[in-house]
């Protein structure tokens, strides 16, 4: 990996982990290890960046893939016990009390919000509003079609206002 | 730059907010206004929301030097905790299919209740040799002669002779 390129990630480094904790569901550990294994395969060259699109619409489809990955390993380790094996059992938080202590309401809310909303439309959203992503580099990171991510940015925004209203928050 | 709640899929999205909720406003009138203006209010709440979530968010990163350096660290201990106890894994789960087939294999239920039951070929001989108490009533004299076939020259009981000695005969004498 270049220099350019480790500097590019650096600067892209906290903009990364809001993606990393967004695609965890707001887990910070498992975020971390995501964003950790991320970096290991840019440094490492298992990912490549090929300039087809800009370097953090590729690392944010790196982060994505991993952080998928991840989820689906994790379900075949519990299926296959190996979890219990181990012998250290790590029931993950989705946020740690100390954590939320800095939080303000309109943010937990937000952020309760988005959680409740099915994983396209809520990373759709955050792409495009919290990293301020077109719904085409969205569609990129996430490897689905422009269409599909406008739909899911409509329904999203939508669903996210109702959520927001119920909790009083909009 | 537009502001993050434009619709950045629609083209009137650097005239602000308003490109995001114009496309469904329709003719200008009264509602349509209002409703313009409630989706203004809404989409700033909601601008506002994500860009303290983002800035709390960012402030609570840690490093990258932090990170980077695990992940260093990861990269020089290829065998981490799950591949020392893949080979425990496996040698677990063979154990346990070959126990799972032994018990399969004896199980008495299985035996009688699945696989197939063998017939009682050691009864076949002697149902086979059974004769009925009354069965002499069905021999009947000359019965040899429903049950046998009859063949030239040997079979004296039928009185047949054997027609080539006849001739023979006849042809001694002068």
């Amino acid at each position: 990996m270049s220099a350019d390129s480790a500097q590019q990630l650096e600067d892209l480094h906290p903009a990364s982990f809001g993606w990393a904790l967004a695609c965890c569901r707001w887990n910070r550990e498992e975020a971390e290890e995501v964003l950790q294994t991320a970096y290991l395969k840019v440094l490492d060259g298992k990912a490549r960046y090929a300039g087809r699109s800009s370097f953090r619409t590729w690392l944010f489809a790196v982060i994505h893939r991993t952080a998928a990955e991840r989820r689906r390993s994790r379900w075949l380790r519990l299926l296959a016990t190996a979890r219990w094996l181990d012998g250290h059992p790590r029931p993950a938080p989705a946020a740690t009390p100390e954590a939320l202590a800095g939080e303000s309401e309109a943010t937990l809310a937000l952020r309760l919000a988005l959680r409740e909303l099915p994983a396209r439309q809520r990373e759709v959203l955050h792409l495009v509003f919290y990293h301020d992503l077109t719904v085409e580099a969205a569609a990129q990171v996430l490897g689905i079609s422009a269409g599909s991510a406008r739909t899911h940015y409509h329904r999203g925004k939508a669903a996210l206002r109702r959520a927001l209203a119920l909790r009083g928050q909009a | 730059m537009s502001g993050p709640w434009d619709d950045p899929d629609d083209p009137r999205a650097g005239q602000g907010a308003a490109g995001d909720t114009a496309a469904g406003a329709g003719p200008a009138g009264h509602d349509s206004g209002r409703d313009l203006a409630h989706d203004l209010h809404d989409l700033r709440d909601l601008r506002d929301g994500f860009a303290a979530l983002r800035r709390q968010e960012e402030n609570a990163a840690p490093s990258f030097a932090t990170l980077a350096a695990a992940a260093a660290r990861r990269r020089r201990q290829p065998h981490g905790r799950n591949r020392r106890w893949r080979p425990l894994a496996v040698a677990a789960a063979t154990a346990a299919a070959v126990l799972g087939a032994l018990v399969v294999g004896t199980s008495p239920w299985l035996r009688t209740h699945v696989l197939p039951s063998t017939p009682p070929l050691g009864l076949a001989p002697s149902l086979s040799a059974w004769r009925p108490a009354t069965d002499f009533l069905l021999r009947t004299p000359a019965q040899e002669i429903l049950t046998t076939s009859p063949t030239f020259g040997r079979d004296r009981s039928l009185g047949l002779g054997n027609p080539l000695s006849t001739l023979r005969d006849t042809s001694r004498r002068p």
